[in-house]
């Protein structure tokens, strides 16, 4: 069950771009590790457990590779570890490198969840009106990819029946096979779009995402939120050395509220279901 | 899976190739040579530029620094700020290295068109630092740029 749909698009675009913002500019470990866990709660609750522990997984190898990494290349800090060939390697450079792959593996989640949200429907309701090509260019090409990879699995595993070649010769004509496929596809494809009258008129949408009194309260919660978080934004230094700010009244309610914006698709999730059940056992 | 024992095999051979040091191993190790130059590391722009947060203009005044025949100003540099425990931190290699920072200042801190430069006796050589050959009782001075050397006295020209 998905409830968060429900809202309007604009809202919840609106929504999405406040939190990835906040993720990408703030570089405060705090405001990314609650920002990690509210999408993975959300990811639990609404996708399956499988892809959330495989996105999970490729998650922490960044992590790891962006913690390892950045200290051989920036030799930046006052607390020297070691040296490497007389450059050191400062634990200032690992913890900036932890934050910086909290970083990435946030908006990775983010993005996960935005696509949970939104699907073609909603892709085309934003960005029809705009410029209705792009939408459908967008939404092509965003179902393309899936397609694609479905067909070559499907067009492999029969490959591995019907044949006893090397494993990368099958990947490579499976894969030649997959292209010829896509191309004659979109040769359909463009066929049958002009056959119904594609490009003669100018095109109409009809969506049924009206602005109602609950998208209001969503926008106004978010935006009250969002900026709470923004004027009171705590600043951490890392270069040359850690300086991690004391936490008065004020940031203490930027903290809170940037917690609760990225909690807010969880517990309205959980919410939804609690209600649900509850009308359930009333019949 | 035969193919994944190249990986461990790759790491020993980066891992040998690298020279790992403790901090105190490194900074104890002094080397010696039988010739001397002077080196003084200045900030001064750096401290007058507008919203920085630097106090102390002189990292490293007249400091004699011993070195060998051939050595380049990168070597006596380096010596240097290792006897004087000097951050700096450096990229490139050969003829090309280039001085990103010294004591945690870096290039483009004060502006887009800030860094370090090198002078020997007054002149600003235009090569790098590791293509300099130093003579006995060269003067050398490391010194921090807002705008491309003008303001150090190095002019910058056009040709």
């Amino acid at each position: 069950m998905n409830t968060l749909k429900n809202f309007n698009p604009i809202v919840l675009l609106i929504y999405f771009i406040y939190v990835l913002f906040i993720s990408i500019f703030s570089f405060n470990p705090i405001l990314l590790i609650s920002g990690m866990l509210g999408a993975v709660l959300y990811c639990l609750v609404v996708s399956d457990k499988r892809s959330l522990l495989k996105s999970i997984a490729a998650c922490i190898i960044i992590l790891l590779a962006v913690t390892i990494t950045n200290p051989l290349f920036s030799h930046n800090g006052k607390t020297v570890l070691f040296f490497i060939n007389d450059n050191r390697v400062t634990l200032e450079a690992f913890v900036y490198g932890a934050v910086l792959g909290l970083c990435i593996t946030e908006v990775i989640l983010w993005f996960k969840c935005f696509n949970l949200v939104f699907d073609t429907e909603r892709f085309i309701f934003l960005f029809g009106k705009i410029s209705p090509k792009l939408a459908l260019v967008l939404s092509m090409t965003l179902r393309f990819i899936p397609n694609f990879i479905k067909s070559f699995r499907e067009i492999n595993r029969t490959q591995k029946l019907i044949s006893n070649k090397r494993r990368l010769k099958r990947y490579l004509n499976s894969f030649s096979a997959v292209i010829t496929q896509a191309m004659e596809n979109s040769i359909i494809t463009s066929d049958s779009m002009n056959s119904r009258g594609y490009g003669s008129k100018k095109r109409t949408f009809y969506s049924r995402f009206r602005f109602t009194l609950s998208d209001a309260g969503f926008l106004i919660i978010t935006s009250v939120l969002f900026v709470l978080s923004v004027v009171y934004k705590t600043d951490f230094t890392y270069y040359p050395e850690l300086i991690f700010p004391s936490i008065n009244f004020l940031e203490a309610l930027g903290y809170l509220s940037f917690i609760i914006l990225t909690f807010i698709p969880f517990i309205y999730e959980l919410k939804e279901g609690i209600r649900w059940k509850y009308l359930i056992s009333k019949i | 899976m035969k193919k994944l024992i190249f990986i461990p095999v790759l790491i020993i051979f980066v891992l040998t190739s690298c020279s790992i040091k403790s901090a105190d191993e490194y900074y104890n190790n002094t080397e010696n040579g039988t010739l001397t130059a002077t080196i003084s590391i200045n900030c001064s722009t750096a401290v007058k530029y507008k919203g920085s947060k630097r106090k102390k203009a002189n990292i490293l005044t007249d400091y004699k620094v011993n070195f060998n025949k051939g050595d380049t100003v990168f070597d006596a540099f380096k010596t240097a700020c290792k006897n004087k425990k000097i951050q700096f931190e450096y990229s490139g290699m050969g003829d090309n290295i280039y001085i990103e920072g010294i004591d945690y200042l870096y290039e483009f801190e004060c502006g887009e068109h800030s860094g370090w430069e090198y002078s020997v006796n007054g002149d600003f050589p235009s090569v790098g630092c590791n293509a300099y050959e130093l003579k006995n009782g060269d003067t050398i001075r490391w010194l921090y740029t807002c705008d491309l050397g003008v303001d150090i006295g190095n002019k910058y020209e056009h040709t």
